[in-house]
Order: structure tokens, then sequence, then C-alpha cells
């Protein structure tokens, strides 16, 4: 029973790795992203979901516009990372000063990056919201988690949300991978302040089925 | 000078008390963000090309919602697929995503989607709560 037990979790983490990676080799996306001072909504209009964090009350919702129904989690804690590669990688980091994106004021820079270990070597190019925001929130808000500090990535502003990121990795030229390349773009814009009415966003919406 | 030295402690302290609650202070806004990945060689869009590169994802038709049935049989192949993988091969997935987050997450800072991964098999295996249910 305790393997069976064990093979279908192995199977769960699979799954979890596949939907993952799908998630990632999917493109592209588009997301809208609500914060409410601790809680976080996040809407994926192509698939017709969206998820409600609120941390606070260990609480989340998951809504399925597409059948009408949502379904509330409880207790469920925080995951243990795998190792972050990104955080080992030695990098410099140059300023590129303030620009206007979208109406908003983001400072910008330029950060070059070599993987320790492996031939490969990446250019990014970041600008930032002249916003700071709680660790937690920007986490939720991002879905990614930060380095430890003290690590080469803390040069950059960590508190803050990026409004555009374009990172460019590719193999070096003497690698067996060489010609091996990747290009990503992350953009967010349309920045605006919620009122009080949008509190509503996140509760679960009137009329849907709640399923357990 | 007694008064300098008064003042000066007054407006620190006003001054450390603006920043705390700078830092402590709601945050209510509502972004919308897009991702997308280029051929090798292709031009990225500037940053001010937000609302044009915006319409023209924001344009383009969701995908047709899956059945619930033809999920079901999705991940549980799946699911038996990635059972017989192996370990090695499981390593080098979670390698690519460290990679692949460097650029995509939008942090550098970053290792997995921490919550997409928390929620992902749980909840929306590709956005049904039906096909969960089963």
């Amino acid at each position: 029973m305790q393997a069976q037990n064990a093979q279908m979790q192995r199977q769960g983490v699979a799954l979890d790795q596949r939907i993952m990676m799908q998630s990632l080799n999917s493109q592209p996306s588009v997301q809208r992203v609500s914060i409410w001072d601790g809680w976080v909504r996040i809407d994926n209009p192509a698939d017709h979901t969206a998820i409600i964090y609120k941390p606070d009350q260990n609480e989340y919702i998951a809504i399925d516009d597409t059948r009408k129904q949502y379904r509330v989690l409880h207790g469920a804690g925080a995951p243990q990372p795998p190792p972050n590669m990104a955080c080992n990688m030695a990098v410099t980091v140059n300023n590129l000063g303030t620009r206007q994106i979208d109406g908003q004021t983001a400072h910008g820079f330029r950060i070059d990056s070599q993987m320790q270990g492996v031939p490969m070597t990446s250019t990014s190019t970041m600008y930032f919201l002249d916003q700071p925001l709680p660790a937690q929130t920007l986490e939720l808000a991002t879905q990614y988690a930060p380095c430890p500090a003290g690590s080469a990535w803390s040069q950059l502003p960590v508190d803050k949300l990026p409004l555009y990121q374009v990172s460019a990795t590719h193999a070096d030229a003497s690698s067996p991978m060489a010609g091996f390349g990747v290009t990503s773009v992350l953009m967010r814009g349309n920045v605006h302040a919620l009122n009080d009415a949008d509190g509503a966003l996140f509760e679960p919406p009137a009329g849907y089925q709640q399923v357990q | 000078m007694k008064s300098w030295k008064a003042w000066c402690v007054g407006a620190s302290a006003l001054l450390l008390a603006t920043l705390a609650a700078a830092q402590n202070a709601p945050v209510r806004i509502q972004y919308d963000q897009l991702r997308e990945y280029l051929n090798p060689g292709a031009a990225p869009p500037p940053p001010e090309a937000f609302a044009q590169e915006y319409a023209k994802l924001a344009s383009q038709p969701p995908p047709q919602p899956v059945s619930a049935g033809a999920q079901r049989a999705e991940i549980t192949s799946s699911a038996l697929a990635m059972a017989a993988e192996s370990e090695i091969e499981q390593r080098f997935a979670l390698m690519a995503l460290g990679i692949a987050g460097m650029g995509l997450g939008g942090s550098p800072l970053s290792h997995v989607p921490v919550l997409g991964k928390q929620i992902g098999g749980r909840v929306l295996a590709k956005g049904s709560i039906e096909a969960n249910e089963n």
C-alpha cells in the first residue's frame, strides 16, 4: 500500500512538472493580476480561469469561468522549492537609468550572467516599477520567490515589480549545445489603482457553484 | 543647541515613520502582463510597445474548452507516461525550469512558480476543476 502511495505521489509530482513545463512552453500568454493589500488574484483569459490567493487566511479560491464553478482550498502551505540555479549565477549589473513605460516611472538594469558549470550565457534587460511591494505580495503576483539575501541578484531592486524583461539565453559557441538559444519577453502595463468596488474581485463570483 | 538636537531627533523620527508607513501602505493595483517567446534573431519589442503587444495578444481567440472526458484521458495518459520516466529526466526538467524561470518569471530572482506548482496538480489541471474531481 505504501509503495502504491509512493508511486501515486511520484506520478502526481511528475504531472505537476509536466503541467508546469506546458505552461512555460505555452506561448504567448496574457494574464491580469489584481493586488488588494496582501491578496492577489491572477486571471488567465485563455483558460477562462482565475486564482485568488489569501495568504493571511491560508485560503485559495480557484475559479473556473467555463463551468461557472469555484473551489476553496484551505491549509495549503508553501512548498519547498528546488535549488534556484539563477541565484548561483555570476552576474554583472549595469544601471540603465529611468524611463517612462506605459505612463509609469521605471528604473532599468542590464544583467549579464554566466551559469556556473553550464556553458550558457544570458543577457537581460529589466525595468522595475518605481513602487515597492511587500515581499509576499510580490512573490504571489509573480509566482516566483527571491534569491537569498547576499546573492549577486540582490543588486537589483528585489522589492519591486519588473514592468519589462527581455532575457536572451544562449549556449556558448564552444559547447555541445552551440546554437541553442531562447529569448523570452515579459511585459506589464495597464497599471492602475483599484477602488473599493473592486473588492468583489477577491470573492467567489455571484451565481457560481462551489465544488468540493 | 538643545532645540536643534531635538529638531533633528524629531525630524528623523518623522522620516522613519513616513518610510515605514510607505513600506506598509496597502497596495491596491491591477495590471496586465504578457509573455512571449521569440524566434532566434527576432528583435524584442521595446518597453514602450506594451499597448501594441497587449492588443495583439489579447485579441487572439482563446482555445476552445476541452471536454472533461478528454481532459481526464489526457491527465491519465500523462500520469502513466510520466511515471515511466526516470528521476534523471525529472531532475533535468527542474533544471530547465530553473533556466527558463530566469527569463520568464518576471524576476531573475526566481526558482520555480511556487504557487503554480502548488495549485497546478490539485485544482486547475489545464483549467478544469471538474477534471480533478474524478
